[in-house]
């Protein structure tokens, strides 16, 4: 028998709870050929800012232990090209279409999840409010549990699009601001964006990346989200999505029983383009195989002493 | 359209010049167009964590359509040293082949300017423009004699001749690379070449850019950045043009006219 992997946001159901993570996948195009979109839940966008941005200068990423540093600056098409030429492809696949979004003020946030909420093809919005690599890019909203709150109401009353909010990891209480977030309407949290780390060059004594500090991701970080998850999953009754290092299905199980109802595959896809769908298959067969029928079987179900 | 591949290495050879040539087995893969580039990793866990660029140094078609491809690397950090220090029947995953790579020059002439590992997508290139009557020249530039990649392998399609520069003046031209290509020029402005092709360190390749653009001679460069998936999706490898409009290094390069990304204004 098939196990039933399928997960809900909000009004959305996704076939099974893997996710390509923003800023990993571009607009999805990008991996026609190595990944087949029936096969994963879903695919999130680059994020989309009300106008074009050209990211920061080089160096943009720098390599760690199992680690990868990024100060990219948010690079992306800005909301109207995004429509005029990367819609029409998302619109062909056959799997959820999350578009990441973020702007400068509660109205911008507002307005542009009214702008894309309502394109046809866009199944739900992930609201960035969380980027360490640009000076006014969301991160001052996610660190506050009243002005995460503000700009999900404000992107909340914009739009009926199931609405996720993607929260920083570098807060002192997570559970506050997903529960806060929750309050405020989110349909789904992400947890988590990149986590604020720098490199320095000890022989130029310079950062190893142009904007000085940037977000670490990949597998380095992936314990210190499993901990994210398992607080914000206590706090809250909306889905968790475990955004953090996972590379195989054995991280996607681990993140579910820490609370994730789904999981995003990120950095991974750099190191194998096709480790969503490797993902989304083990999965399946780990369920099958231990006669798990539902993921309400496994979300949440860590044995804590 | 880039295919990834599990294929196994042939052989680590010593290619001269501290640098190491990859020889992989035949593998049913897509031929490459030179200048094009591969994702490679080895088989290994999270760390070094991303796959490493490799321009194609050169690849041939062997029997049932196989493709046999080659590497050139310089050991600089862990992931280029646990390549370089891979063992013969251990296992490559290879993305590719990437970007964009060198169109055929517009003449019979044609100038090819390496800066050290720079040289790497060159051989490829020669096998494919070499006719009976081009004129093909390898300008090769290092710190010092030690450090010049060898060429043995495709001299023979050299017939424009090779000329070395070493900054310490050890063999060969002393100075840069950029700096014989500039008087190489001047010395042989009769017979110029239709176009240039230059591949090496960012600085080294605008200079040289700047030099071409002076003489009015078309040059293409092979560009570098730091890069993480080599499909255009993590936007680490995107440099600012003179325009300030941006340049994906892994999808609209890794070659391009170096008009693109430098003025020809400021060559002046």
């Amino acid at each position: 028998m098939t196990a039933d992997l399928s997960v809900r946001i909000g009004d959305l159901t996704l076939r099974n709870p893997i996710l390509t993570a923003s800023g990993t996948f571009g607009y999805a195009a990008e991996y026609e050929t190595m990944v087949d979109f029936n096969k994963i839940g879903g695919i999130i966008t680059k994020g989309i800012s009300p106008e074009p941005r050209l990211g920061n200068p080089q160096p943009r990423i720098w390599e760690t232990e199992s680690g990868l540093i990024n100060a990219i600056g948010l690079d992306n098409v800005g909301v109207k090209d995004f429509e005029q030429s990367k819609l029409d492809y998302l619109r062909k696949i056959e799997c959820a279409v999350i578009v990441n979004f973020f702007a400068e003020s509660a109205e911008g946030y507002a307005k542009l999840a009214r702008t894309l909420g309502a394109m046809v093809g866009v199944d739900a919005l992930e609201a960035n409010i969380s980027c360490p690599n640009v000076k006014a890019g969301g991160r001052e909203f996610g660190v506050d549990p009243v002005a995460a709150a503000e700009v999900t109401i404000a992107s909340r009353e914009a739009t009926n699009c199931p609405l996720i909010v993607k929260l920083s990891p570098d807060v002192s209480n997570i559970g506050d601001i997903a529960s806060a977030v929750a309050d405020a309407g989110a349909d789904a949290v992400t947890v988590a964006n990149s986590m604020p780390a720098m490199a320095i060059d000890i022989e130029s004594r310079r950062p190893r990346l142009s904007f000085g500090r940037g977000g670490l991701t990949g597998p380095a970080v992936r314990p210190i989200v499993t901990r994210l998850v398992y607080e914000s999953a206590q706090a809250t009754d909306i889905p968790v999505i475990a955004s953090g290092g996972a590379s195989n299905w054995r991280d996607v199980v681990e993140f579910l029983l820490a609370g994730a109802s789904a999981v995003q595959a990120g950095t991974v896809n750099f190191v194998n383009p096709r480790a969503s769908v490797e993902m989304a298959e083990g999965l399946e067969t780990y369920c099958r195989q231990s006669g798990i029928n539902s993921l309400t079987q496994l979300v949440g179900a860590v044995d804590m002493p | 359209m880039p295919t990834l591949n599990r294929i196994r290495l042939e052989a680590v050879e010593d290619a001269g010049g501290g640098c190491l040539r990859l020889v992989c087995a035949p593998a049913s893969l897509i031929a490459p167009m030179p200048g094009q580039f591969y994702m490679v990793r080895g088989p290994w866990e999270a760390d070094p964590l991303l796959p490493r660029p490799f321009s194609i140094a050169r690849f041939r078609s062997v029997k049932n359509g196989q493709i046999q491809l080659e590497f050139l690397l310089r050991i600089i950090g862990r992931g280029t040293r646990l390549l370089g220090t891979a063992r013969a029947g251990s296992e490559l995953d290879v993305l590719g082949p990437l970007g964009i790579g060198f169109e055929q020059p517009p003449g019979d002439s044609a100038w090819m300017v390496a800066g050290g590992i720079g040289i790497a997508p060159f051989p490829a290139l020669i096998d494919a423009i070499a006719t009976p009557k081009r004129k093909l020249s390898l300008l090769v530039g290092a710190r010092t004699e030690a450090e010049i990649p060898g060429f043995n392998d495709f001299e023979a399609n050299l017939t424009g001749g090779v000329e070395i520069a070493t900054d310490d003046g050890s063999a060969g031209f002393a100075g840069t690379v950029v700096d014989l290509l500039a008087s190489r020029l001047d010395r042989a402005s009769d017979q110029t070449p239709s176009q240039v092709y230059v591949c090496g360190p960012h600085a080294m390749m605008e200079a040289a850019a700047a030099v071409c653009m002076d003489a009015g001679i078309p040059c293409s460069v092979s560009l570098e950045a730091p890069m993480g998936c080599g499909m255009g999706t993590c936007r680490g490898c995107v440099i600012r043009t003179f325009r300030n409009t941006n340049f994906t290094i892994c999808t609209e390069g890794p070659v391009t006219d170096a008009n693109v990304i430098w003025s020809e204004q400021n060559s002046q």
